[in-house]
């Protein structure tokens, strides 16, 4: 299998603290990657060093055969690599419709193909029948999807999804696996942040483990549950396990 | 193209567009009054200037305080050509606005850097800054300002029009040029790209947009419009001078043309400019020999409507309509 | 040497009239976040109350300081109440064009009330001048300059002892959070809003003493106070007061060793300079 995305020793210290540290673990094409943690392990510096939010301290990224490390972020964004936000960062003085479309416009200029593809992604997220409304106004549930849809117009090879399950009910979690496991299997490989473990054991091929900024392992999910290291330093350790 | 236009109006507002239209052309036959001629004009050019300011500060949301900087560059495109080479306005007008970007592309990328408030400020410093150096340098003719006024020349060669509605009627033809090409602009990537940025720049890093580039753009589409609004005064008052051109109460005015009208939307900057221009001119003709009364009142109107319609002129009858149905329930709850 | 010591002298003089202007302006921009163009009217206000109180008592300014702060600080309430408290629900450009209407009307009301003239006060009481070594000391300045830090130091011993400054301080940290501890945060900022003019009430008294008092005169002293509290650090009353006094500085080195006219460039440029190095302002980004 090849690898989209490879990460060596990524460092990244903001003055004193040291957000991540040595970090190394690769993608591959296809794959779903689950990164957990513990609340402050430097789960979203991670991201945001790989969506070219910030650059590394040290270490490197390669994003499907290029070198990414000192990238920016929109030029990362067009090479390939999708985001959603923790706190949804929606448009919310434009429409449904218009929050995708920045998002299809990225590789063309041309509206009637971008209006297609916004179709298409609306669809595909389930968010057609509120395509006319202020994003403002969509609920929570709503507004992650929204994210993910806006990310998937802009026909990503990667997708990073930044905790997409926090504050979701029961049945919209759900939703959103499914939704999940069917960007997947449409060939984009995805890397995501979960604080839940079931949602992360069931999408993930496997699970990377970060813990106060450095990383514990990587492994299936049935290695990682099982590791004693992890179960004392994470899933026995906090009351966070479920949000 | 003309789908791109007029594509999102019901035939009714088409009809009330045509309409307006027609007013605006016949408005000038009815009356012989030069204090009218003189409002119209205004109005036309501060509508020009509201739209300029729009692109940056209502699409892209970058507020600059100091557009009053490129209005005064505008100008002196004009002017100082014409003293010093003769040169024709036709040609003077679209070099001011091809200067006037180039000058928003230079201080474009270190100033925009800055956000909020310190961004305001600091285009209103860079104004300032301009405006002593134009006062003071011997080239612009100093505090003097610059007489474009040349007797026996060619009338529309250069401009020089003893009858003022003959440059409402070109100012107009103009401003509905820069309104058309704001509306074209509005339904392609470029706008919606500004409009991104406005919301949220990580969000519009996310999707492939650099940022500061397409801000830096903005602004030069921005100054442009600006620039040819500065121009076509130089070219109605045919006298101008840097301390009433370029002031920070005119970069405000600016600011105030295009929030009042309706801020981020097409049509806002327009009415707000028919308001502005009519307040200011109406109050300084009828209370002007009171010393300052006139300001007052106007700054009192400013005031008021500013703080009761945040969301500009635009939103008046949907404002109406939510009271109307709220006191039609209130009404309903009592029965 | 001696024409240096003498430009940086009066520049920190001068230095502290932008300070305490820029003082207000950080405090009202970090409690409520609005950039307020009114603050150079209320020095002018200030300006007038000093005047009209030395010419009908003949006592000199610094008695009429006291007056100026209460008078503003009464003034700066009510506007909070009647216009900004509507004017903070609105978004943020409304409230700084609404200030900018508010300084027209005082501007213009002033005007027509008392007309265009330019008026000094004759009789400070501290005529000429003395010399300590090299320096140049104008009498009219030395008030001017205890008032100033007087005022440096019961603004910065009441945000950092007393109780009400300590919840204006945190109300600008964060407003919600200062709520849930059981501040009263409606009262943090009429009291700010009230306060912040009550300084630019101390600024017009002291400025009184040597410069001239026409409606007009904020407008000189607002832009520089503006580029003061940017560059000392966004809304940090601290950095506010360092920004002032390197206003001052840039602005009578420019004089004496270029132009007057330069004498903006001059300060856009530090300014330009001070925020491509540290984007946050001097004392920013805590």
């Amino acid at each position: 299998m090849r690898n989209i995305l490879e990460i060596t020793d990524a460092t990244k210290q903001f003055g004193g603290l040291m957000a991540n540290e040595g970090i190394t673990f690769n993608v591959g094409e296809g794959e779903i990657v689950g990164v957990v943690g513990p609340n402050g392990a430097g789960k979203t510096t991670l991201f945001n060093s790989v969506s070219g939010a910030h650059t590394l301290t040290r270490g490197s990224i390669v994003f499907d055969g290029q070198d990414v490390t000192q990238k920016k972020a929109h030029e990362i964004a067009r090479l390939g690599v999708g985001r959603t936000f923790q706190i949804p960062q929606s448009l919310n003085e434009m429409t449904v419709t218009e929050n995708v479309l920045v998002g299809a416009l990225m590789h063309t200029a041309d509206m009637k193909k971008a209006a297609e593809k916004v179709q298409e992604t609306l669809e595909l997220c389930n968010l057609a029948h509120r395509k006319d409304m202020l994003a403002g106004k969509l609920n929570v549930a709503q507004k992650k999807r929204l994210e993910i849809a806006r990310a998937m117009a802009t026909d990503p090879k990667l997708l990073l999804l930044d905790e997409t399950m926090a504050g979701l009910t029961a049945t919209e979690r759900k939703d959103a696996v499914d939704l999940i496991l069917k960007i997947n299997r449409m060939g984009v490989s995805i890397l995501t942040i979960e604080h839940n473990m079931d949602v992360v054991m069931t999408v993930s091929n496997r699970v990377v483990v970060l813990v106060s900024g450095k990383l514990l392992m990587v492994g299936t999910p049935e290695e990682v549950t099982s590791n004693p290291e992890v179960i004392s330093a994470y899933l026995g350790g906090g009351s966070d396990t479920d949000e | 193209m003309l789908k791109t236009l007029f594509g999102d109006y019901s035939k009714k507002q088409l009809a009330i567009g045509a309409v307006l239209i027609v007013i605006a052309l016949i408005l000038p036959q009815l009356t012989k009054s030069l204090f009218m001629y003189n409002l119209l004009i205004l109005i036309v050019i501060w509508s020009i200037l509201g739209m300029g300011w729009n692109v940056m500060g209502g699409f892209c949301g970058q507020v600059s305080n100091g557009h009053s900087m490129f209005y005064g560059f505008g100008a002196y495109c004009v002017g100082l050509p014409l003293q010093y080479f003769g040169l024709s306005p036709w040609i003077a007008i679209p070099f001011g606005m091809c200067f006037c970007a180039c000058v928003a592309w230079v201080i474009g990328k270190p100033v925009l850097r800055l956000k909020g408030h310190a961004f305001a400020i600091c285009t209103m410093a860079l104004a300032e800054c301009m405006r002593y150096i134009c006062v003071n340098m011997e080239f612009t003719n100093g505090a003097k300002g610059v007489n474009m006024f040349k007797k026996g020349v060619n009338p529309i060669l250069f401009l020089q029009f003893k009858d003022p509605r003959v440059y409402y009627y070109l100012y107009f033809v103009i401003m509905l040029i820069v309104l058309a090409v704001t509306k074209i602009l509005s339904k392609k990537r470029f706008f919606y790209y500004l409009r991104t940025i406005k919301g949220n720049e990580d969000a519009a890093a996310s999707v492939g947009i650099d940022v500061s580039r397409y801000k830096v753009r903005a602004y030069m589409l921005s100054a442009a419009i600006v620039s040819l609004g500065g121009s076509l005064y130089a070219q109605y008052m045919l006298y101008f001078d840097p301390a009433s051109m370029m002031t920070l109460n005119v970069s405000m005015m600016i600011v105030l043309v295009a929030v009042m009208g309706g801020i981020g939307t097409v049509f806002g900057p327009i009415l707000g400019a028919i308001v502005i221009e009519c307040l200011s001119e109406f109050t300084r003709a009828s209370l002007g020999q009171y010393g300052g009364l006139d300001m007052v009142l106007y700054g009192c109107l400013v005031i008021i409507i500013v703080l009761f319609l945040p969301g500009g002129l635009l939103t008046l009858p949907a404002k109406i309509r939510e009271y109307m149905d709220r006191k039609a329930s209130k009404e309903g709850a009592a029965k | 040497m001696s024409t240096f010591l003498q430009a940086i002298y009066e520049g920190l003089i001068n230095g502290t009239v932008y300070a305490m202007i820029a003082m207000g302006i950080a405090l009202v921009w970090g409690v409520m976040g609005i950039l307020s163009f009114s603050q150079g009217e209320f020095l002018m206000i200030a300006m007038f109350i000093a005047y009209f109180f030395t010419t009908a008592t003949g006592f000199p300014p610094v008695l009429a300081l006291p007056l100026c702060m209460g008078v503003l600080f009464v003034l700066g309430f009510c506007i909070y109440k009647t216009i900004i408290y509507k004017a903070l629900q609105g978004p943020t450009l409304s409230q700084r064009l609404i200030t900018f209407a508010l300084s027209m009307v005082l501007v213009n009301g002033m005007l027509m009330l008392f007309g265009g003239t330019f008026r000094t006060i004759q009789n400070t009481g501290m005529d000429g001048a003395f010399s300590i070594g090299p320096l140049v000391i104008a009498k009219n300045r030395i008030i001017p300059l205890i008032i100033a830090i007087c005022i440096f130091c019961f603004m910065l011993w009441f945000l950092n002892k007393t109780r009400q400054g300590k919840a204006i301080r945190a109300t600008s940290m964060d407003k919600t959070a200062a709520e849930l501890v059981g501040i009263n945060t409606e009262k943090s900022y009429s009291l700010a809003f009230g306060l912040s003019a009550a300084i630019a009430g101390a600024a017009g008294c002291a400025l009184s003493y040597y410069y001239y008092c026409y409606p007009s005169v904020g407008g000189n002293f607002q832009l520089f106070g503006f580029i003061a509290v940017v560059m000392g650090g966004f809304g940090s009353v601290e950095g506010a007061i360092v920004g002032g006094m390197i206003m001052g500085l840039v602005d009578s080195l420019t004089g004496v060793y270029f132009n007057t006219a330069f004498k903006y460039l001059g300060v856009c440029v530090i300014f330009m300079l001070i925020l491509q190095f540290k984007p946050k302002g001097l004392f920013g980004g805590k």
